[in-house]
């Protein structure tokens, strides 16, 4: 049974790399774990359920078996920490989340999985919305 | 009807969560905060590869001896605070294994 962690911080790149996870995880009749990561005393833990919740709400009409984990700290090291405690087989996370500013300062989530993660990594691009729908969205194997 | 829920204190390994654990139909679903983290975890009935009861002073959780479930390459400790309900959850998840 093929586990899939999927990164999400409820930015609409998140929304899609859980679209993407999620039809990945139904396909191959995996199961999936969410994961976000609290990373600022604003980001609060209504918000931070809200986002799981939506994210539970989309697995469960995709029909695929889901957890959730809510940790306080850096995304990258959140998303790391669970995909080993489950021993993931990948992990699937958007090019851009919330954070872009910090990105731009310290490297994006995505970019700091793919050098520090020993596992599989997916970075769903999300393509301007000019040329193409968000399910359209291109996808980007790493690892 | 059977009772399917239970506060639980349960751990894979870090800090001891709180929480409550749920005897889905397929799966024992766990759910619970601690420092810095909250989760809901499903282990399903067919991947727990062994039970056990801990009632060793080093094998309790809140000072409760507790239920060891082993699937895959974890184990996870789980305790309840209420009394006689141990056995009960062993019982249980005995059945809903085999």
């Amino acid at each position: 049974m093929k586990r899939i962690v999927i990164a999400t911080d409820g930015s609409p790149d998140a929304a899609v790399a859980v679209a993407q996870g999620l039809e990945l995880a139904a396909a191959l009749q995996g199961r999936v774990t969410f994961v976000y990561a609290r990373t600022t005393v604003a980001d609060d833990i209504s918000r931070s359920r809200a986002v799981i919740a939506d994210a539970m709400g989309r697995a469960t009409i995709a029909r695929v078996d889901a957890d959730y984990e809510i940790r306080d700290g850096s995304p990258g090291e959140a998303v790391v920490t669970v995909a080993d405690s489950h021993d993931a087989d990948l992990i699937v996370v958007g090019s851009r989340g919330l954070g872009a500013v910090q990105g731009v300062l310290f490297g994006s989530v995505s970019r700091w999985l793919v050098t520090h993660c020993d596992r599989p990594v997916l970075v769903v691009k999300v393509p301007k919305a000019a040329d193409v729908t968000a399910s359209d969205a291109a996808r980007s194997p790493v690892g | 009807m059977s009772r399917t829920s239970y506060a639980a204190v349960w751990t894979g390994g870090g800090e001891p969560l709180v929480g409550s654990i749920v005897l889905g139909p397929t799966s024992l679903i766990l759910e619970g905060k601690g420092p810095g983290r909250e989760l809901l975890e499903r282990i399903r009935y067919d991947e727990i590869t062994s039970l056990s009861v801990d009632r060793s002073r080093s094998g309790r959780l809140a000072g409760r001896a507790s239920l060891v479930l082993e699937h895959g390459k974890r184990l996870v400790r789980l305790a309840t605070p209420e009394t006689g309900v141990l056995p009960e959850l062993y019982e249980r998840l005995s059945e809903a294994t085999q």
